[in-house]
């Protein structure tokens, strides 16, 4: 599964021992996870799926981390779904794993439904779309190894997209998808906002810093899918493929495909995967992450730690707006064309 | 025009003489699916396979039991073995199979079928295929309202039609509802299906499996005509216009 990080980082001469370190901890977690589900999950029916997300689904799963997860449903509706759910979640507390944050977007049902009709327009609220978008950029199925209802969910979503130009054919690219994407990093930052002023500075540098890192390499990573269409000239079943493509490996090794395609800009992979390692190597250090959970932003200033995390944060972004706009890369035009308006 | 018949399940359940006498009067079908897909039915379908007039049909094949509670798989083989003396395809459940070796003899006339959502192998690709690893010889009917219910976005059918291309021996038609009961057509499936049936053959028989009464028949010949057609008449087609209102 690292084969392209690996690839990377001999061929930028780099050592991401941090991003190993927390691959293998996920990898481990999630057998953990599926003998523990294995019991609640044997009641549901073959319209459910057990998805996780968030680090655990990137393969960035620390033991300071929470445990996204849902129960996705694409069938019938039945009111023993919500029992389902909550044998789960008994499971999950006994094994002690952490629970979901407050907002409600896990922890409980997903029903297909909302998923694919609901984009955009009055009804996709911020949980859906966060859903939804989640679900393609940082999803994993855990109950089976061949995850149907899975599989045809995020089929469902991604040929809507396709199809809300009629006829794929004649226009080749789904802006709507670009758009949804660009909405939903930037619903991220507005709602980094919102959280500061709902919840004065609970958590706000860790935010802060998530915001810098991992939130931004799920943009980054749904850009490349978006972009991985771009004047392809794709029918819509070779274009929905290559989504799917995406969404079956972590943004992490998209991230890294893509810099083994694009060899002369790798030196701006060593610098994004460097930074990246660095932050995964503080996420999963417990006494530093106290020590950011802890901090206040009026103390920022003077701390060494974040101060450290911020210059690194820096590197990451500059490099990233390379890739995005370098007249190198193969992402310079896709982004002039559809990444500003 | 598609080569099409029914299975006798879909005309009358565990009855495959009325079922042979209601179709003797229908008009346009050239295709039959003796069923015996209830294992009760089988010795009594198997006995008298040198007795029906099977005339009209210029394809004729044989639905095993889908499941087996009395009967041990040596058993069922043996009984099975009569149907291949008459050269029929017969199609089975790949989840009835316990030893794929038992059935290698079979050849092209073993007709693994694609199953619904609730089974655990032989529902995508990827797993007809480690199937087809172990039966290399064996054949495939493809049902697309498996395949539908499967995956809605019928990329995997495509897969399917396009990998297993020389494999199929016939196609499924019917509607699967959320229980995966056979019903009748709705616009929703005609239209998923219309969208793939360009990946398959002209010459491959359509076998309609949606539960039906006498009256329901004629309309469900009608819709497949249009799926598997490439045109159809202007007076089918308003026909069908007059109960989907959809546009030429």
């Amino acid at each position: 599964m690292l084969e392209d990080l690996i690839k990377l980082e001999k061929s930028t001469k780099s050592k991401w021992n941090n991003i190993k370190l927390v691959y293998d901890f996920s990898i481990e977690k999630k057998n953990e996870l599926k003998r523990i589900i294995s019991e609640p999950t044997k009641l549901i029916s073959s319209d459910c799926e057990f998805i996780v997300f968030g680090s655990l689904a990137r393969n960035e799963y620390t033991n300071e981390s929470d445990l996204d997860w849902t129960l996705l449903i694409d069938g019938q509706v039945k009111p023993n779904h919500q029992e389902i759910a909550l044998k789960i979640k008994d499971q999950l507390d006994k094994a002690k794993f952490k629970n979901p944050g407050f907002s409600g977007i896990f922890g409980g049902l997903t029903f297909s439904h909302d998923l694919v009709h609901n984009i955009g327009g009055s009804d996709d609220f911020n949980n859906n779309m966060t859903r939804r978008m989640l679900l393609l950029l940082e999803s994993e199925p855990m109950t089976s190894d061949s995850p149907i209802v899975y599989s045809r969910v995020i089929r469902s979503v991604i040929k809507r997209y396709l199809q809300v130009i009629f006829d794929f054919s004649k226009n080749k690219y789904p802006r709507f998808l670009v758009n949804d994407m660009i909405r939903f990093w930037r619903t991220l930052c507005v709602d980094f906002a919102a959280k500061e002023w709902q919840q004065n500075d609970y958590k706000w540098v860790i935010r802060n810093i998530k915001l810098r890192f991992s939130r931004k390499l799920l943009f980054v990573s749904g850009m490349l899918m978006c972009s991985s269409i771009y004047s392809k000239n794709f029918t819509e079943q070779e274009a929905l493929k290559v989504l799917e493509g995406f969404i079956y490996r972590s943004p992490l090794e998209n991230l890294a495909t893509f810099f083994n395609n694009n060899q002369k800009l790798k030196n701006l992979g060593k610098e994004i995967f460097s930074s990246y390692n660095y932050f995964l190597g503080i996420m999963n250090d417990k006494s530093q992450r106290e020590i950011l959970m802890k901090m206040k932003p009026n103390e920022i200033g003077d701390n060494k730690l974040f101060q450290k995390l911020r210059k690194k944060g820096h590197i990451f972004e500059n490099s990233l707006i390379e890739i995005f706009f370098e007249k190198k890369s193969p992402l310079r035009d896709f982004n002039r064309k559809y990444g500003v308006f | 025009m598609p080569k099409l018949g029914f299975s006798t399940g879909s005309i009358a359940k565990s009855n495959y003489k009325l079922a042979l006498k209601i179709l003797e009067n229908v008009n346009g079908i050239e295709c039959i699916e003796l069923s015996a897909l209830r294992e009760e039915e089988l010795e009594g379908l198997i006995n008298s396979l040198d007795s029906l007039n099977l005339s009209k049909y210029s394809y004729v094949s044989f639905h095993a039991p889908s499941k087996i509670n009395y009967l041990n798989e040596i058993d069922l083989i043996k009984y099975l073995e009569k149907v291949l003396d008459k050269n029929y395809n017969i199609i089975v459940h790949p989840d009835i199979i316990v030893d794929f070796n038992n059935w290698k003899d079979f050849g092209k006339n073993l007709c693994i079928e694609n199953m619904d959502k609730r089974k655990s192998i032989g529902r995508t690709f990827l797993e007809l295929s480690i199937i087809f690893e172990k039966l290399p010889n064996a054949s495939l009917c493809f049902d697309i309202a498996h395949a539908y219910q499967v995956d809605s976005s019928m990329i995997d059918s495509i897969d399917i039609l396009n990998s297993f291309r020389e494999k199929i021996m016939q196609i499924h038609v019917s509607e699967v509802n959320s229980e995966s009961r056979h019903e009748t057509l709705s616009l929703e499936s005609v239209l998923a299906y219309k969208n793939v049936s360009p990946f398959i053959s002209k010459d491959i028989p359509i076998i309609i499996e949606s539960i039906l009464n006498e009256n329901e028949i004629s309309h469900e010949i009608l819709l497949n005509e249009f799926i598997f057609s490439d045109n159809i008449s202007s007076r089918k087609f308003n026909k069908l216009n007059s109960i989907f209102h959809f546009q030429k």
